[in-house]
């Protein structure tokens, strides 16, 4: 029997509490649980053959126990403990070194299969007398639960009886506990009710992927972090990702200087450049160029001695350094140098939240200051189809938690269709971002070229002229506003007359209405005019008389009378 | 793991070199495991070995494991009478090295040891108790 004193344990990290915490030592899940697990729980884990209890547990023991403060680990039936030992040392928290030292493991089986509960009881309350541990763990509960009957009389235990002293049995011990069980996602046993946590994990397979998920069902002292979080099971354990980032709970405030895009002329139609701190979304079609703009940002950073972390979904990073290094933006130096981490995502079941730890850690580690996400499309590819369904959502909490961080992001993202009925492929989400960007190819006397407007910048000005823009050997470079057309939008602008430079001298607005209207047809007699512009004939005639003093149009006999512009007859 | 072997084959309260003694060895270290592995594991484990070095060593055909007991070898004084002690001791530590290697290559040589030198004084404790 030892007689040493129990160490205390870390402090609680929420708020000042009586009960102490205790700390997982899993990624992920001290936050979830409101700071950790409270001393002397009795915590159930709940999940299906498979989703990950038996590895949760064995994770948190072994990030706890210690020689002073022993972990007993009860195996009963169902995985045998020769093949649960051989299994678990494959991870990277198992420690062989603390097996049968600060870890022991008890098997119950004989207890179970040919005694009964009362049996089962006698041998762990034995057990936990003898090595006086700091955690119990029982895996799993609902095997030999099973066995039990549910009728107490003649000296057997019921189930009910058991769980109700097996629990208060716990607590007298002064043992921070867990109890394994099967138990389907909606079930809700007595145990439920009489354990102080209650972790349930589970795992759909939705066409190709899996998608495990954990929630935090209660946590008594505690404020658990409400909702499904997915984890992973990596080699080094489970992994969680919170729905909400500890970084979204305390907002960073957002800086007012702006931060130069590396375009050259973009700055300007944005008000002198990116408020720090939004959200920018390029939006256009295939081939507009906008990888390059998001290289030219990160470039731009780099240059300003900024870090920077770029998440590609449609290409290797290699690839993407190379397709930089093409556009004289040799990045590598800066990824040698540690200022630019680039994050390849591909796996195609990705959790939205596993995307945001990963981006998130790679912020922290590098201070970054400028995030690129290329692209959106890529990312709801690559996204679990489960989460592809509420892509609006994701992208939601994705942006929120990483614009907390202080951080400004530069988003990509494919449009469909024709101007003016462009669409994004990840639509719906505009709302999600601060400033946006829309790249538009248009025919320009039989060329093609690109243009693109400033569609949006929240609580900012910004020019709303459509300016070309030209991808060379350097990069890309905005050039000056399509001023002299109409139509851009239609992707077919036509060039307009002299006339309408001019400012129509002389002309009152009226007249210079009709003029237009004269421009765009060509020419037009008075039926034609009366319904194109809605004047009353009389008043039409008038106003078509003085555009003709004026040497604006011309008048023939023809078709009984049409007017010409004189800009178009003279081609 | 071969010195465990051997270690486990001087119980103290059993003259050493018997057949009876090595018997009592290979039982105790079923028993040692069973805390951890539970009874059914260690019989398995029993089972396997002993299957393993009967085919190396003849004097061992008589012996098997006991239906009765969880963890108990049957048929060592039929052996000792048909093959002498010499013959049936050497199969028995046999048994021992076979059992321990099969459990090295299962969970790992270095957890094998401390999970017998964490059991084994409780086994003899509760032996004592007896």
């Amino acid at each position: 029997m030892k007689t040493q004193k129990r160490q205390p344990l870390t402090p609680a990290l929420s708020k000042p509490s009586e009960i102490r915490s205790v700390l997982t030592g899993v990624p992920g899940l001290d936050a979830i649980l409101g700071g950790g697990l409270p001393e002397f729980s009795c915590n159930l884990i709940a999940g299906s053959p498979g989703s990950g209890k038996t590895t949760l547990a064995q994770q948190i023991v072994f990030a706890n126990a210690t020689l002073k403060r022993q972990a007993l680990y009860f195996t009963v039936l169902g995985e045998p403990t020769l093949k649960m030992l051989r299994y678990q040392r494959e991870f990277g928290f198992f420690d062989p070194e603390l097996v049968g030292t600060a870890i022991q493991y008890v098997n119950l089986s004989e207890e179970a299969l040919e005694r009964d509960l009362t049996a089962v009881l006698e041998r762990i309350t034995t057990e936990v007398e003898n090595v006086e541990p700091g955690f119990v763990v029982v895996d799993s509960l609902r095997s030999f639960l099973g066995r039990g009957t549910e009728e107490e009389g003649h000296g057997v235990m019921s189930l009910d009886s058991f769980m109700q002293r097996i629990t208060l049995q716990l607590a007298t011990w002064e043992v921070t506990s867990f109890l394994l069980g099967e138990y389907a996602e909606h079930e809700r046993a007595p145990v439920f009710t009489v354990a102080d946590g209650v972790i349930a994990l589970s795992q759909v397979a939705d066409r190709n992927s899996v998608v495990r998920k954990m929630q935090a069902i209660k946590m008594r002292g505690r404020a658990p972090m409400p909702g499904l979080h997915t984890f992973r099971i990596t080699d080094d354990g489970l992994q969680i990702f919170p729905r909400i980032p500890e970084q979204q709970l305390h907002r960073r405030p957002q800086g007012v200087h702006r931060l130069g895009s590396g375009v050259p002329g973009l700055d300007e139609l944005m008000g002198g450049g990116i408020p720090s701190g939004d959200a920018v979304m390029l939006a256009g079609p295939a081939g507009s160029g906008k990888t390059t703009f998001a290289t030219q940002f990160a470039a731009e950073g780099l240059r300003r001695g900024e870090s920077v972390v770029i998440v590609v979904f449609e290409e290797y990073p290699e690839e993407y350094l190379a397709r930089a290094r093409a556009r004289n933006q040799d990045m590598d130096a800066s990824v040698r140098d540690g200022k630019l981490k680039l994050i390849y995502m591909r796996p195609l079941d990705l959790s939205v939240d596993e995307t945001l730890a990963e981006i998130l850690e790679a912020v922290s580690s590098l201070d970054a200051t400028r995030v690129v996400i290329d692209s959106l499309s890529g990312f709801e590819v690559a996204l679990a189809p489960a989460f592809r369904d509420d892509f609006r959502e994701s992208l939601y909490r994705l942006v929120g938690a990483l614009t907390a961080t202080g951080v400004t992001i530069y988003m990509t993202t494919e449009v469909v269709g024709d101007y003016p009925h462009v669409r994004f492929t990840t639509e719906k989400v505009s709302f999600i971002t601060d400033d946006i960007i829309v790249q538009h190819f248009v025919e320009i006397d039989g060329v093609l070229r690109s243009v693109l407007a400033v569609h949006k910048m929240r609580g900012s000005e910004h020019t709303h002229d459509f300016r070309t823009y030209e991808i060379g050997a350097n990069g890309a470079v905005v050039g000056g506003a399509l001023r002299n057309y109409r139509g851009i939008t239609t992707g077919v602008p036509a060039r307009e007359v002299a006339t309408h430079r001019q400012g129509y001298l002389g002309l009152t607005s009226q007249e210079a209405a009709v003029l237009e209207t004269l421009v765009r047809l060509g020419a037009g007699s008075y039926d034609l005019l009366v319904e194109h512009t809605g004047l009353p004939l009389g008043e039409l005639k008038r106003v078509l008389a003085r555009l003709a003093s004026l040497k604006y149009a011309t008048f023939t006999d023809e078709d009984g009378g049409t007017y010409r512009a004189v800009a178009q007859v003279g081609g | 793991m071969r010195g465990l072997a051997t270690e486990q084959l001087t119980p103290e309260d059993s003259a050493p070199g018997t057949a009876v003694a090595a018997a009592f060895a290979c039982e105790r270290m079923c028993r040692t495991l069973s805390r951890t592995l539970g009874a059914i594991g260690s019989r398995a484990l029993l089972m396997r070995a002993l299957s393993q070095a009967q085919a190396e060593h003849r004097a061992l055909k008589e012996v098997s494991v006991s239906a009765k007991a969880a963890v108990a070898l049957d048929g060592i004084s039929l052996a000792t009478a048909a093959h002498g002690e010499p013959a049936v001791v050497a199969g028995l530590e046999g048994v021992l090295s076979a059992l321990l290697a099969l459990l090295g290559r299962l969970i790992g040589k270095d957890m094998v040891a401390r999970l017998v030198a964490q059991s084994a004084p409780l086994v003899i404790a509760e032996e004592g108790d007896k």
